[in-house]
């Protein structure tokens, strides 16, 4: 799910209001991941080995205050759903953890 | 306020000093373990914001000799850097029942912290989210208290109201919290004479 993770920051990198990508977990496994697998996505992605789609995606993102928080949620919410086959029962969290800039 | 949680800012291994260095430095050459840090960035973000003002009240007061509250800084810092620990997911609303969304308490006074800032001559001090009960002739929802320290010559009633609209403003933008109210409670006044004073 490596690949998946990159192409999901990707993603959300690009998608109108997003200024970063935070790492969803702890810097010490994300360090330990990255070691063992040399992912460096900051997206979360679990489950899923055996099957076609993840169980969880959790990407934490910092948005820029121009752009509505609550909108802007929702569109990267989709836009992961998106790249997942249709009617995939994954879970998929967006957690907003910072606005800057003038609000 | 403890050590630990000035010397190891959101679990990143650096301590506020090292933030203000890394700033000082330009950011370059970046360090993950501060960029991809969502409270690292806020208590950077509060850094640039104060930083001006800090060099220029700081340089006034060795020039001048005028009496500032030599705690007063670190008493800010201290504020900062306890405020933007994420504690809790506010949750959004979501039409897909897979979905979860939601904005952290830190993002929620980071953002409350920069509209405060945003207005001029007012630096936020504290702020704080708490929750209502509807009772006691509240509607319930969060009650947000934002203290402030206003510069002298600054009308402090026309700065405080502008901090309330502009932290309102910036909530009912970005979080869909019910605002039982905004506080604003001007706590300190600061002196930077202007080139053109005669004191």
């Amino acid at each position: 799910m490596n690949s998946l993770s990159q192409q999901i920051e990707t993603l959300v990198l690009e998608m109108p209001g997003v200024v970063t990508v935070f790492s969803s977990g702890s810097l010490v496994a994300r360090g330990a991941l990255e070691l063992t697998s040399g992912s460096a996505s900051r997206v979360d992605v679990t489950g899923g080995d055996n099957s076609a789609y993840p169980d969880r995606i959790v990407v934490s993102v910092g948005l820029d205050a121009a752009a509505q928080a609550p909108v802007t949620a929702t569109a990267i919410a989709s836009g992961i759903r998106a790249t997942l086959p249709e009617g995939a029962p994954t879970e998929i969290v967006v957690r907003i953890s910072s606005v800057t800039g003038q609000p | 306020m403890t050590d630990d949680a000035n010397d190891n800012i959101g679990g990143s291994g650096y301590s506020l000093e090292q933030l203000g260095d890394y700033l000082d430095g330009g950011r370059t050459p970046a360090i993950e373990a501060i960029e991809g840090n969502a409270e690292c960035q806020a208590v950077l973000a509060s850094l640039e914001r104060f930083g001006s003002l800090s060099r220029e009240l700081v340089s006034r007061d060795a020039a001048e000799h005028t009496e500032i509250d030599e705690t007063w800084f670190s008493s800010l810092m201290s504020s900062i850097t306890r405020e933007v620990k994420a504690g809790r997911d506010i949750p959004l609303a979501s039409a897909d029942p897979l979905t979860t969304l939601s904005i952290t308490e830190g993002a929620i006074r980071g953002l409350v912290r920069a509209a405060g800032d945003s207005i001029a001559g007012v630096i936020v001090g504290r702020c704080a989210l708490t929750d209502r009960a509807p009772e006691d002739n509240s509607k319930g929802g969060v009650a947000v208290d934002v203290s402030i320290s206003v510069l002298l010559g600054t009308p402090v009633r026309g700065a405080a109201e502008a901090v309330r609209q502009a932290v309102y403003g910036a909530l009912l933008k970005h979080t869909e919290l019910l605002i039982d109210s905004v506080n604003v409670t001007v706590s300190d006044v600061h002196v930077i004479p202007t080139e053109g004073d005669a004191r």
